[in-house]
């Protein structure tokens, strides 16, 4: 989901750093917020902001011949909260643009947007959603993890047929876009939603709490 | 920070690091030459827009050799602080039970 460095005209990389700097301030003051008043919390919000980097680390190879990212965020977003992810996304994604060359400063907030934003509060949708049909916690946290996945990919693909909509418009690229991540990102996701309901099911069991709200 | 508790956090940031690193080196052992989907947007974009000329540069430069090894860092850096904010997490509940 990493759009790369300078592919992105110029007022679509200006407009989505305009919109993702909100959430990224907002996201800052709910994590120092929630620390402040639960210093527990610390450990929730380092093990969710070392999974999205330890995820995003991860070049997996998927069925469609291709290879792809996990993104990491659906489990922080279950554990901590979506409004504590922009910020955690927003220095992974400064990290990898600045010391692995891997994303970029000019598509940060394009890049923040979709992994930061878009893919957290469809993860916390998610979960709330299969805990209300009655999923057990860990296939509720898995299925957020793997929505969220695939939510992060399908806004970097509107982001960059809105962006590149060629002769036929921005449907018709969404769809190429898509088709380009979306074929990858599926077994991916399903992966990245075993990884998460694991790693929550080690942390959550002793806590006695539900985690979303925790 | 007790010894004790000093010497949990140092073997599980091992163990994390190691773990991440083993990690992230089978993943791109795996992946092979396989090409990445945001190459593939990239050609798709190209492909749709011709004209349109990347304005900014990454900061660094890295070669294909040295990429491996930054990602396998990235790996052990949230391996690590995973492994401790796990072990954290699981010995403060077990005392509080």
């Amino acid at each position: 989901m990493h759009i790369v460095e300078g592919f992105l005209p110029v007022r679509h990389a200006i407009g989505w750093t305009v919109a993702a700097l909100p959430f990224v301030a907002v996201s800052a003051r709910a994590v120092s917020r929630r620390v402040n008043a639960e210093p527990a919390q610390r450990m929730r919000l380092a093990a969710s902001g070392a999974f999205v980097l330890l995820l995003s680390s991860l070049k997996l190879p998927s069925l469609a011949g291709s290879s792809a990212h996990p993104t990491g965020t659906g489990l922080g977003s279950v554990l901590v909260g979506q409004a504590c992810m922009p910020v955690m996304a927003g220095l992974v994604l400064l990290f990898q643009a600045v010391v692995l060359a891997h994303g970029g400063l000019t598509t940060w907030g394009a890049n923040v947007f979709s992994l930061g934003v878009v893919g957290p509060w469809v993860a916390i949708g998610t979960f709330r959603l299969a805990e209300r049909v009655g999923a057990s916690p860990p296939l509720a946290v898995g299925v957020a993890a793997a929505c969220a996945d695939l939510a992060t990919y399908a806004c970097t693909a509107m982001q960059l047929a809105w962006a590149f909509p060629g002769a036929t418009g921005v449907t018709d690229a969404f769809v190429r876009f898509a088709l380009v991540f979306g074929v990858t990102q599926l077994p991916l996701a399903a992966l990245e939603g075993v990884f998460s309901a694991a790693v929550w099911k080690s942390i959550a069991p002793l806590s006695g709490r539900r985690p979303a709200l925790a | 920070m007790s010894t004790r508790s000093w010497r949990l956090h140092v073997r599980a940031a091992s163990a994390g690091a190691v773990a991440g690193a083993l990690l992230t080196l089978s993943a791109h052992v795996l992946a092979g030459d396989r090409r990445g989907t945001d190459d593939a947007a990239r050609e798709t974009a190209t492909q749709l827009a011709p004209q349109f000329e990347p304005w900014a540069q990454p900061l660094i430069e890295i070669s294909d050799g040295a990429q491996l090894p930054l990602f396998v860092v990235q790996g052990m850096l949230g391996g690590a602080l995973l492994s401790v904010s796990v072990a954290v997490l699981r010995r403060g509940r077990f005392d509080a039970s």
